[in-house]
């Protein structure tokens, strides 16, 4: 892996296993249509995104600041073309950048409304439409969305919460061990780079290979009806807007079962993807007492939760 | 550069029947004027709205994005080739260039108001109505162009923000959209979304016979539109409807008539039934009822009122509406109207021009009870729309006139942040900022060939001069949110009589509305000696609402530190450009019993805090927690000083708030 030599391998992040699932499922399937970090500061979030990008050499990374303004965004008149040729021309945003790639967005919930609502804009049919400072154009931008924010600072708008596929919660490491064993790690990449990213090649390698695979896999993965059924039963239970729940919990179960090599989906697949993909849907009513982990999301779900195991 | 993406079939999509009718329907009629799509997020509304678009091959698809600036809306300089030819010419902006054809806009609710207004009533024009005034200065820039008629298909997420802003009611036909709770329905949902993910081509193709189908109905329906007739019973009832709704104007007449005709032609028929009218009046009505308390002052005479004469003189016009051609329908009615009325009956020209198409229906036989049997019926179908719910915002009273004025609206558009959207580009103003180089070159464009001439004094390499009189600036638009810093107290005689509770409760759903705003809120709370600030101003609401959960209660009443440290909170927010509208919402019952200063008077303190927050021009609302048959009634004097708008909690609690206290606490 050439030329990103400052960046932390993905391989040696400890800890964090739902949000590193997140996002390599997002690998698995680029039309997952990404994934909300939440947390409080120094849980290795913007690491773990930089470093799948690292993963996948064809991905980039595309970094929207909370500063940005609307035309860093979605594109603007090309000024120094106008002064020097005396002709319109557009200049390419973020959006434009981002299409194919990663579109990152730390403090995602401190974002100016005015670039939201840009994101909504183009989110809505993958398509970025420029219609200003007399420039018209239009073009395609589709990405993996990946934002981060800490709850505490204020929440997201519902609308742009729901185009997000999977949300996880991260939290620092509680377990003595594994904090010293995420010191440990960082001072050695520290302290030689290219030492540790040699160190974790071979799993590096082998992660990668896996995705590829389960990229294959995942189009011979077709759901059956039963668990079509269930996945619309979770839906109607939980009472979430919209049907956007229903199909990204299937497809999320379908690169569940891809990323473990099977081309059959099974019951765990479904409850685990459940937990990724329902939790921030369900939280439009601010007031009622406490998020909705994963306790109760089983709880409502109750008896759902063993038809899915003969649904598969 | 345009791009096409695949589109999800229209005919494939589940569930949404009512919304697929109210878009083949405005497809077969343009002069429907639009229709506006409402639901949650991923009910299908953009795919349903750009795949109808598909079904119009033969015509252009204008997208609308949020983006989108004043002069690319209404046309404007073409800067390249005034800089080429040394003369203006002009480019038809998007509304122009829209004209016959369709225009799509996909999150209308987080438009900047005035653009999405300029799309609603690019139309109006033709109808004779006062020229709104962009409208008027748009028409003096697009060359020739009075009015442009064109399908729009929008979507809104109404809770996202506000309900549902007024001017909505400019688009003609409105559906709601629910999520499916139908097992069998989602599961199909979910199976051809998945199925056209995979593989999107032999997805339409498997669609393609069905979509053809639907294309060759849209163009039988339109070829029959014109021949479809109202009779004047009907048309009596339209209007009744109307009435009945509390509909202003005769646009919802009009509309209705139309969607019935419209209706009735894609049903492949000649004649109207009054299911024809109930379905349209389902599509027209809902996002234009008034509430019924609202008091109408504009309304037009009641169509019992009229005179025999006038309704008979109408009997046969009333068979007659005038299909026209798609566009212009609304004026060719009205001039007709008028026409009419001048022919007939001199005397009523001038009331002539506010004949509600009551009039031009007119009733065959006149006869009272019949007239009341088509009342109760218009009440029947008025009861079976149901109106959209409006959430009642809080009012906040500024005790300067004029800041309100300002500051009254959400969106407002400045000079000189660099946040927000850019809406349009204006002369600057004060130190050069955030320069708007498009308008800067279209100014600069005209002179170039002049310039160059005269370049001596000029650099010969440069492609393009600027003189300074060229430079514009961006006008940008910020959505602004309020900040509300709630000062509770919660001292012990807020603890008599659980009044803690009912105040928790009442903040409580005042939260909730901050929360469905976007607004920012604090918190402070006073009690015993000392005045604390338990939450900042944040956005999450959630916190703030922990916060207050915890909250205890107890000891004497600091109302002056209480005010005195909400004032200082907010101050910030008053001098800086913040995009905040700080309010302050004072809940006590008054009876401060502790000061600042060791010998001060807690009363007065809190007078002078009350007027010094008066004088910061920061809005406020006291409501009142005093409860007992005695009452001694300082809050409403610390309300005066604070020149706040006043409640008492008992009339909070009357509605909604009484439901948040029983279920939240």
């Amino acid at each position: 892996m050439e030329g990103k030599a400052d960046v932390y391998p993905f391989a040696a992040i400890v800890g964090q296993d739902l949000m590193r699932k997140g996002l390599l499922l997002n690998l698995v399937n680029r039309k997952l249509g990404g994934i909300l970090i939440r947390g409080e500061k120094g849980t290795a979030k913007s690491t773990a995104v930089r470093a799948i990008a690292d993963l996948m050499p064809e991905l980039s990374v595309v970094n929207l600041p909370v500063y940005a303004t609307e035309d860093r965004v979605v594109g603007t008149l090309d000024i120094e073309h106008a002064i020097r040729e005396g002709e319109k021309k557009f200049e390419p945003g973020l959006l434009a950048k981002a299409h194919g790639h990663i579109l990152y967005v730390d403090e995602i919930n401190l974002l100016d409304d005015a670039i939201v609502d840009a994101l909504l804009d183009a989110a809505a049919m993958g398509v970025n439409t420029v219609e200003r400072e007399g420039v018209s154009y239009s073009h395609p931008s589709r990405f993996i969305l990946i934002g981060t924010m800490n709850p505490e600072e204020g929440e997201l708008r519902p609308q742009l919460l729901d185009r997000f596929a999977l949300s996880v919660e991260v939290n620092g490491e509680r377990d003595v061990e594994s904090r010293m064993e995420v010191i440990r790690r960082r001072l050695a990449f520290e302290a030689d780079p290219d030492e540790f990213r040699r160190r974790y090649e071979p799993q590096q390698l082998e992660l990668r290979e896996r995705i590829e695979r389960a990229r294959q896999l995942l189009e011979q993965i077709k759901p059956s009806e039963e668990l079509l059924k269930w996945t619309a039963a979770v839906g109607i239970r939980l009472k979430v807007d919209g049907h956007r729940a229903d199909i990204m919990l299937m497809k999320t179960a379908m690169a569940m079962a891809a990323f473990q090599g099977r081309t059959q989906i099974v019951a765990d697949d479904m409850v685990e993807a459940a937990m990724m993909v329902m939790p921030h849907r369900m939280r439009k009513r601010p007031f009622e007492e406490g998020a909705y982990d994963h306790e109760t999301i089983r709880e409502l779900l109750g008896d759902l939760l063993s038809e899915v195991t003969h649904a598969s | 550069m345009q791009v096409k993406p695949h589109l999800y079939p229209f005919c494939a999509v589940v569930g949404q029947e009512r919304a697929q009718k109210a878009l083949l329907l405005h497809a077969v009629n343009p002069g429907l004027k639009g229709v506006l799509l409402a639901g949650p997020p991923g009910t299908a509304k953009s795919t349903l709205i750009h795949g109808v678009t598909e079904l119009l091959p033969e015509l252009n698809v204008i997208n609308i994005p949020l983006n989108v600036d004043e002069e690319r809306l209404w046309g404007d300089w073409d800067m390249a080739a005034a800089v080429r030819s040394g003369k203006r010419t002009f480019v038809p902006g998007l509304l122009a260039a829209a004209d016959g054809h369709i225009v799509t806009v996909d999150n209308a609710h987080i438009m900047p108001e005035r653009l999405m207004k300029a799309v609603l009533t690019a139309g109006d024009n033709v109808a004779g109505e006062p020229a709104h005034g962009h409208v008027r200065k748009s028409s003096e820039r697009r060359s020739g162009l009075d009015s442009a008629a064109f399908c729009l298909f929008a979507a809104m997420s109404p809770d996202d923000r506000k309900p549902l802003p007024a001017m909505f009611d400019r688009c003609g036909l409105y559906v709601r959209l629910e999520t499916s709770a139908d097992l069998a329905e989602r599961t199909e949902i979910a199976s051809r979304l998945l199925a056209f993910e995979q593989d999107p081509e032999s997805f339409r193709l498997a669609y393609e016979s069905e979509t053809k189908e639907l294309r060759a109905r849209i163009a039988a329906a339109r070829t029959r539109l014109p021949a479809v007739h109202i009779d004047g019973e009907l048309l009596r009832l339209a209007a009744e409807i109307a009435e009945e709704a509390g509909c202003l104007g005769h646009r919802a007449d009009i509309l209705l008539i139309e969607a019935v005709r419209t209706i009735t032609a894609w049903e492949g028929l000649s004649e109207t039934t009054q299911e024809h009218l109930q379905e349209a009046a389902g599509f027209v009505l809902p996002h234009r009822m008034r509430a019924a308390s609202q008091p109408e002052v504009s309304r037009g005479k009641s169509p019992g009122d009229l005179p025999d004469q006038e309704q008979t003189k109408h009997d046969s016009n009333g068979d007659h509406p005038s299909p026209g051609s798609h566009r212009d329908k609304e004026s060719q009615r009205e001039s007709q109207a008028e026409g009419e009325n001048n022919a007939t009956n001199g005397e009523q020209v001038d009331r002539s021009q506010f004949a509600s198409p009551a009039q031009l229906g007119g009733d065959h036989n006149g006869e009272a009870d019949s007239r009341q049997s088509l009342s109760s019926e218009a009440r029947a179908v008025v009861e079976a729309v149901g109106r959209e719910i409006a959430v009642q915002p809080f009012v906040f009273t500024s005790p300067h006139p004029m800041k309100q004025a300002q500051t009254g609206k959400r969106n407002q558009a400045s000079v000189g942040t660099v946040n927000g959207r850019y809406v349009r580009a204006a002369m600057p103003r004060g130190p050069l900022r955030d320069i708007a180089f498009d308008a800067t070159l279209r100014m600069a464009a005209p002179f170039q060939r002049i310039r160059k001439q005269q370049s001596s004094s000029y650099n010969t390499n440069l492609k393009l001069w600027i003189e300074p009189s060229d430079v514009r600036v961006k006008v940008r638009e910020n959505k602004t949110g309020t900040a509300l810093l709630f000062v509770v107290d919660a001292s012990g005689s807020m603890n008599a009589n659980k009044r803690m509770k009912a105040v928790k409760g009442a903040v409580l759903s005042l939260l909730r509305d901050a929360y469905r705003q976007r607004d920012h809120v604090g918190l402070i709370a006073f009690r015993d000696q000392q005045a604390e600030l338990l939450l900042g101003l944040t956005r999450s609401v959630e916190l703030a609402e922990r916060k207050l959960r915890t909250l205890p209660a107890g000891g004497k009443t600091p109302l002056g530190i209480g005010l005195e440290k909400g004032l200082m909170a907010i101050r910030p927010l008053l001098n800086r450009r913040s995009g905040l509208i700080p309010a302050m919402i004072v809940m006590t019952d008054g009876k401060a019993n502790v000061s600042a200063e060791a010998a001060g008077d807690p009363w007065q303190e809190s007078l002078q805090a009350a007027q010094r927050i008066a004088a910061a021009g920061i809005r406020t609302l006291v409501i009142d927690t005093e409860d007992g048959v005695v009452r001694f009634g300082y809050a409403r004097k610390l309300a005066e000083a604070m020149q706040a708008r006043y409640y008492r909690l008992e009339q909070l609690e009357a509605g909604s708030i009484e439901r948040a206290v029983r279920t939240l606490i």
